[in-house]
């Protein structure tokens, strides 16, 4: 008798136990603050799963939930919408033009800029090509991400080596470039990475020409992306903002110090093969929002207005958190 | 007739509702421009000249795709039709290729045409090609047999018969199919132009003013697009009154 009332002494208390540590639990991850982070599949994202695998998010409290996007425009707009509270590192210049048209619906967090040691940008022409300088790109077809943007950056970079009309400039969905160059439809792309290594790897291009946008866009050096936080979450989450930018700021460090740690995670988050993303040579340099000079910053957005890429003046004094 | 003096309330009601949305300030200039700063932005596209390559090159993509597939389409679509067998027996393969749907071709049209306006217009001529073969073949087989007897008796031979019997009825059904393969060959070429390389283009126009927030050029261009739609399609109907009389009878 004795035993059946330890016997079940011992299964209750097991069992409050159990409940309790389960309980516990649940409290501990209801008291994490979620934020909800959009990102796309491409290599400025990695910072975000950085900080989910450092659990830098952790330390601060923090709970992310990513949500995918297709293009940095969807990012910017889910922001002002407030269907995200913050972005992955995106390209700059759309997040210029939106504040351009509606001011005062995000502040910029953090920024991955180019320089002449870290950069993404290459010129690619065909495996065997003729061609060995930009100067023999004269009457040929080059390869463009779309925007008026590309266009202008690409003219800047053409008119230090020849006659930028006397080269046609295709703008093209970055997906289709590498097809275009492969097939013969183009005779040269301006790739970003992780396209370089991806068509260089699958034998299609080679390297004609490292920096064009790095060395002939103004402003070095140059910031080229920007993560994105609402207004409205700053606003509302003060604290968790601040948290949030904290363990950003960890994870922007992170893959400044450990780029070969980074590219280990790229398969999993931004849309890199295992076999490409430790051959990616650089991947950018980041930081937070304090590093952002903002004189450049207002500079570069003046030189996107005079280039008509940006319809309308931004004042960039407020936007940087 | 009559009716047409209430052609505007539609549209009127449309731009109220986006006039009191916009001034109210209820919705953000991001998603949706002011009605006043749109239309100076449609008139300015068309003083300066702006937008003008712009309608010319979607239009002779528009109108070559389809009269290359108006010319492959309409015979192809009548040897079908006055064959049930044939018909028949390529229906599966027919079937196949209509459902295919065009922006899943474009790899392949990249792959095999490269990126000029050799790979648009031909995403142009293959949806629109089978819309017309459809509508010819089906306006064919579901053709009087009484007519073709009654020709028959007054001695016409077999071409008198497809030329001026079995051809004229098919026509209203015929041209039901171009209208509709108008449309989409429109609407296939404003997608190409966003996706398939180019620089000129309403849907080049389009994609570009989204990607730097022009947004009232982004709308502006819009209502270009279906203003050119609505008058092509009215334009069809008003041909098909004038020259198919007979339709319904």
């Amino acid at each position: 008798m004795k035993k059946l009332i330890l016997g079940i002494v011992v299964i209750v208390l097991a069992f409050v136990g159990f409940s309790l540590y389960w309980s516990n639990q649940g409290e501990e991850i209801q008291t994490k603050d979620i934020v909800k982070v959009g990102y796309k599949k491409s290599v400025p994202s990695f910072p975000i799963f950085v900080g989910i695998n450092e659990k830098f998010f952790d330390k601060q409290n923090i709970q992310i939930e990513p949500i995918i996007f297709e293009s940095t425009n969807q990012m910017i707009e889910a922001v002002v919408r407030g269907d995200i509270d913050a972005s992955a590192v995106g390209a700059v210049e759309p997040a210029l033009a939106a504040e351009s048209v509606s001011p005062g619906n995000f502040k910029f967090y953090g920024q991955t800029q180019w320089n002449k040691e870290n950069f993404l940008d290459y010129v690619l022409v065909k495996k065997d090509s003729t061609i060995t300088s930009v100067q023999q790109l004269k009457g040929k077809k080059i390869g463009v991400a779309p925007g008026g943007a590309s266009v202008v950056y690409t003219k800047l970079f053409l008119k230090n080596f020849l006659n930028a009309d006397e080269v046609t400039i295709e703008q093209l969905d970055p997906k289709t470039l590498i097809q275009a160059l492969g097939e013969g439809s183009i005779d040269a792309i301006i790739g970003n990475e992780p396209l370089g290594t991806i068509a260089i790897q699958q034998g299609v291009a080679e390297v004609l020409l490292e920096r064009p946008y790095t060395d002939n866009v103004p402003y070095m050096p140059k910031i080229t992306g920007v993560g994105l936080l609402s207004k409205k979450f700053i606003e509302q989450h003060p604290d968790v903002a601040k948290r949030f930018v904290e363990a950003m700021k960890e994870s922007f460090d992170y893959g400044n110090v450990n780029p070969e740690k980074v590219k280990k995670i790229l398969p999993n988050c931004c849309g890199v093969s295992e076999e490409v993303a430790p051959l990616i040579p650089h991947l950018g340099l980041y930081s937070d929002s304090k590093s952002i000079n903002k004189e450049v910053l207002q500079k570069f957005a003046d030189f996107l207005f005079e280039q008509k890429i940006l319809e309308k003046k931004v004042d960039t004094e407020s936007i940087v958190y | 007739m009559k009716n047409t003096r209430y052609i505007f309330i539609g549209p009127l009601v449309i731009l109220l509702v986006w006039f009191a949305f916009t001034a109210s300030g209820f919705v953000n200039p991001l998603f949706l421009p002011k009605l006043d700063v749109t239309i100076s932005k449609f008139i300015s596209l068309f003083a300066q000249g702006i937008i003008l390559p712009d309608i010319a090159m979607t239009l002779y993509r528009v109108f070559f795709g389809f009269l290359l597939a108006t010319l492959l389409g309409v015979p192809l679509g009548l040897l079908f039709g006055l064959s049930a067998r044939l018909y028949a027996s390529f229906e599966l393969v027919i079937e196949f290729f209509r459902s295919l749907p065009s922006t899943a071709l474009f790899p392949l049209f990249l792959l095999v045409f490269g990126i000029g306006d050799v790979a648009k217009i031909a995403v142009v001529v293959f949806v629109s090609f089978w819309i017309i073969l459809i509508s010819t073949a089906s306006g064919v087989l579901h053709s009087l047999k009484t007519r073709h007897k009654v020709a028959q008796s007054f001695g016409a031979n077999q071409w008198q018969i497809l030329t001026n019997v079995t051809f004229m009825e098919a026509l209203p059904q015929i041209v039901t199919g171009l209208r509709v393969a108008v449309s989409i060959s429109f609407i296939v070429v404003v997608v190409t132009e966003m996706f398939i390389g180019t620089n000129i283009g309403l849907g080049q126009r389009i994609y570009d003013s989204y990607l730097t927030y022009r947004v009232p050029e982004l709308y502006a261009t819009l209502i270009v697009i279906g203003l050119l739609g609505y008058f092509v399609n009215k334009g069809l109907i008003l041909l098909e009154r004038k020259t198919i009389h007979w339709t319904g009878r």
